[in-house]
């Protein structure tokens, strides 16, 4: 027992070693998430306050038509609130799309409308969204794109069959005033869609809001990732002194025991360095979150025990991933595309309701699963104790295994 | 020269593949692609929508076959009943619910006599948020076709003063003009047209995440060769020799890294074609064995690397656009290979882009190697 307290206390040393590096670290970790946040609510804010996604409009422009839709999406469509159309040239566009400034740039062909007035619609408008390959964002844009697509082929339909009833019937005459009258009658119609849906707002609240299930997840995305930052306590594992310290009786279970308390240490003064510039930022109300607003640190501050059992959990895992992985390269490797992969399965990056039910059933099993439910439940005040037991059981299971693996290296 | 480097090459390589750990670490990242691109299959969406539409409406019929066929950004669920679609969204097991009108056709018509929008559809919602604002478009959109076509036959009846047409006919005259198909088309950079892939947003990010992964294999190889180094497996080798010898060590590493890249991204479902993902990875692997070398030279020792790790990743996650896709921190993004990696794969400019910056990252690299080993 005397020899496994002087191990503990030998760990604890390599561990304090290693706090000052790791104290810089987490500061540049904070600075780097702080200014990100400040970014985001910044934009959100501009956004707020009439800030709109620009689109940047190149190619052949000169159709008075085609201006006059310009024109009408600006001025009266509910559209007008989101997205401004930018006329500019194709470099000027360019230019501004790799810079950043344009959201998607749109490229009209020549001789659009008139393959639209003659309802040919082979000249279509093509747009980049992205530099790389699309994402959530190019997509949502695609469906954008279908309903503008769907509210001028419907009406062109409806505008040519009107024609054709006109020419079938002798009165090829009244077709241009009567094209007018019915275009104008569609526009309208168009301009004010948004009036087909009676919408209810039930204001139901009893989940986390997206700016709480986001700090969360950020929080825990830190946690399942920190043993990156601790890799340099595994760099120097040697199984020779594990057989020396099974030989003075220190055995495998005490060997990880005395470990894993240090390490703990390490977990622990991330975790503390991570939510003093949070605590910080919520005290001078710099992060909005719906549930704490006007509160100022006071919730943060009862919520932060919760995170420790969590922090617990995935210090045990990142220990067996270590221990398991048979040398740094291969530690750092697996705590990587582990750490990401559950952080990405449970909804740490998009919320997992826009997962496949299958996936979210899967993400919820795993250890980060296990702790988002926990420390979700956590911030609305009310932990259930499947929450509790789900937590307990990956720990127990992951300090268990990393006791079998080093007994049996030590045998 | 050459020899002996692609001597030390194969030897390292040997003791790579000898280790069943290191196979097994590497078998993680087809493991998670795999995983995700076969899950990924199932309905999904960035909101679901309880939908409920009277039986027996032809209108109806038809706006349910769309929607529900539908594989867009949103899940739709059917029900049986208004009772169970407000239930729905009140356990929360759904975002909304559209209630279509009992008479949803007559209704339709008589607006459309009147040439007025008046709601055919209660939209029953938990809270207002950006997909749902989206999901009321998409629900505009599925109703438009009915009411402008109904708007045509009212104008001919009633404008044109032909009442005596039958509905056959009004129809046959639509049905042999209406214009069908889209309008726009999402292009990449590089001309591709964006069906040209089909993925959904469950499996966009994992290009992003195999870069990331990849990015850090360059890194432990970059930690691998310090700790060979203390050991004096390269004592051999004079120091002024040691860069090319580990860009040596360092290959063995990614070479097996981008096959494993390249299935991953295959089994991931967002593989290109083979000739444009073979160049670009292969760009991408000098790019991180020259950025990770420069890493290893600037940090020294391997607890320095290591503690640069997590607040690369950070970088790496906010800026390369895996899940997010800023507009700003030009500069920052600059200095990440897999920010070009990910711009690359339909854009050469980016491709030339990653070069020139290998070119520069190994020549910052060559002249540290030079002042360190005067001082050494």
């Amino acid at each position: 027992m005397r020899q496994a307290g002087a191990y503990f206390l030998a760990q604890l040393k390599r561990a304090a070693r290693l706090l000052p590096g790791q104290i810089l670290a987490d500061m540049i970790v904070c600075v780097c998430v702080g200014a990100l946040a400040c970014l985001l609510i910044a934009q959100g804010a501009a956004s707020a306050e009439g800030s709109r996604y620009r689109i940047g409009m190149v190619g052949d422009l000169s159709d008075s038509y085609l201006g006059f839709g310009i024109a009408a999406v600006q001025e009266m469509d509910d559209s007008r609130f989101m997205v401004e159309l930018v006329p500019m040239s194709e470099q000027e566009a360019q230019d501004a799309f790799l810079r950043g400034e344009l959201y998607a740039v749109m490229r009209v062909p020549e001789g659009l409308m008139e393959s639209v007035v003659y309802g040919k619609n082979d000249r279509l408008i093509t747009y980049t969204a992205t530099q790389g390959q699309q994402g959530l964002g190019t997509m949502v844009m695609g469906e954008i794109t279908d309903v503008a697509s769907t509210l001028v082929t419907c009406s062109q339909s409806a505008i040519y069959a009107m024609q054709r009833v006109l020419a079938d019937q002798g009165r090829g005459e009244e077709i241009g005033r009567e094209t007018d009258q019915l275009n104008l009658a569609l526009i309208n119609l168009v301009l004010s869609r948004g009036g087909f849906g009676d919408v209810e707002v039930l204001g139901y609240g009893d989940g986390l809001s997206l700016e709480l299930y986001y700090f969360s997840g950020m929080i825990l995305l830190f946690l399942l990732l920190s043993g990156l930052l601790n890799s340099a306590l595994f760099a120097h594992g040697n199984g020779a002194v594990f057989c020396f310290l099974k030989a003075r009786g220190v055995g495998a279970f005490w060997q990880i025991l005395g470990e894993f308390l240090a390490y703990l240490l390490l977990v622990s003064v991330g975790l503390v360095m991570l939510c003093l510039p949070l605590g910080f930022g919520l005290e001078r109300g710099l992060l909005g979150i719906p549930e704490w607003e006007g509160m100022g640190a006071a919730p943060f501050l009862a919520f932060l025990p919760v995170l420790f059992p969590a922090a617990v959990m995935f210090a045990a895992m990142q220990f067996f991933l270590f221990e398991a992985a048979e040398g740094i390269v291969n530690g750092i490797l697996s705590q990587l595309i582990c750490g990401i992969g559950m952080g990405y399965l449970s909804g740490y990056f998009y919320p997992s309701a826009f997962f496949p039910e299958k996936m979210r059933a899967l993400g919820a099993l795993l250890p980060s699963g296990a702790a988002a439910r926990f420390v979700q439940a956590g911030a609305l005040g009310k932990i259930p104790a499947a929450a509790w037991a789900a937590v307990f059981v990956w720990l127990s299971v992951f300090l268990g295994l990393t006791i079998m693996v080093r007994w049996s290296r030590t045998r | 020269m050459p020899g002996r480097m692609l001597v030390r090459f194969l030897l390292l390589q040997k003791r790579l593949l000898k280790r069943v750990s290191f196979l097994l670490m590497l078998c993680l990242a087809p493991l998670l692609s795999a995983g995700v691109g076969r899950l990924s299959g199932e309905p999904a969406g960035i909101a679901t929508v309880a939908l409920y539409l009277p039986e027996g409406d032809a209108a109806a019929q038809e706006i349910s076959e769309r929607l529900l066929d539908e594989r867009g950004v949103l899940r739709y669920l059917s029900c049986e009943d208004e009772e169970r679609a407000r239930r729905m969204v009140e356990t929360g097991e759904a975002d909304a619910a559209w209630i279509f009108s009992e008479d949803l056709s007559e209704r339709i018509e008589e607006l459309a006599k009147k040439r007025r929008v008046r709601p055919v559809v209660t939209v029953v919602e938990r809270q207002d948020s950006v997909p749902l604002i989206l999901g009321r478009e998409i629900l505009c959109a599925a109703i438009y076709p009915f009411f402008s076509y109904a708007v045509y036959t009212g104008y001919v009846r009633d404008e044109l003063g032909l009442a005596e047409m039958s509905d056959g006919a009004l129809r046959r005259i639509y049905d042999s003009v209406a214009v069908e198909g889209s309008l726009f088309q999402m292009v990449y950079a590089d001309e591709t047209p964006g069906e040209a892939e089909d993925f959904t947003y469950v499996q966009a990010p994992l290009r992003g995440i195999l870069a990331i992964w990849f990015t850090f294999v360059g890194l432990a190889a970059a930690l691998c060769f310090m700790r060979d180094e203390a050991r004096g497996v390269y004592g051999r080798i004079p120091v002024t020799r040691r860069l090319s010898a580990s860009y040596t060590a360092g290959a063995a590493f990614l070479l097996d890294a981008a096959l494993v890249l390249l299935l991953s991204c295959k089994l991931a479902g967002v593989f290109t074609n083979g000739k444009n993902e073979v160049i670009c990875c292969a760009v991408f692997a000098a790019c991180v064995l020259a950025f990770t070398n420069l890493l290893r030279m600037l940090c020294r020792t391997p607890r320095r690397l290591g503690m640069i790790f997590l607040p690369l990743l950070a970088a790496m996650l906010a800026l390369c656009p895996v899940f997010l896709n800023l507009q700003n921190f030009r500069a920052g993004k600059l200095l990440l290979p897999p920010w070009y990696y990910l711009q690359s794969i339909h854009n050469t400019r980016y491709l030339y882009g990653m070069a020139v910056y290998t070119a520069i990252l190994v020549l910052v690299s060559a002249v540290l190697q030079r002042v360190q080993s005067r001082s050494v």
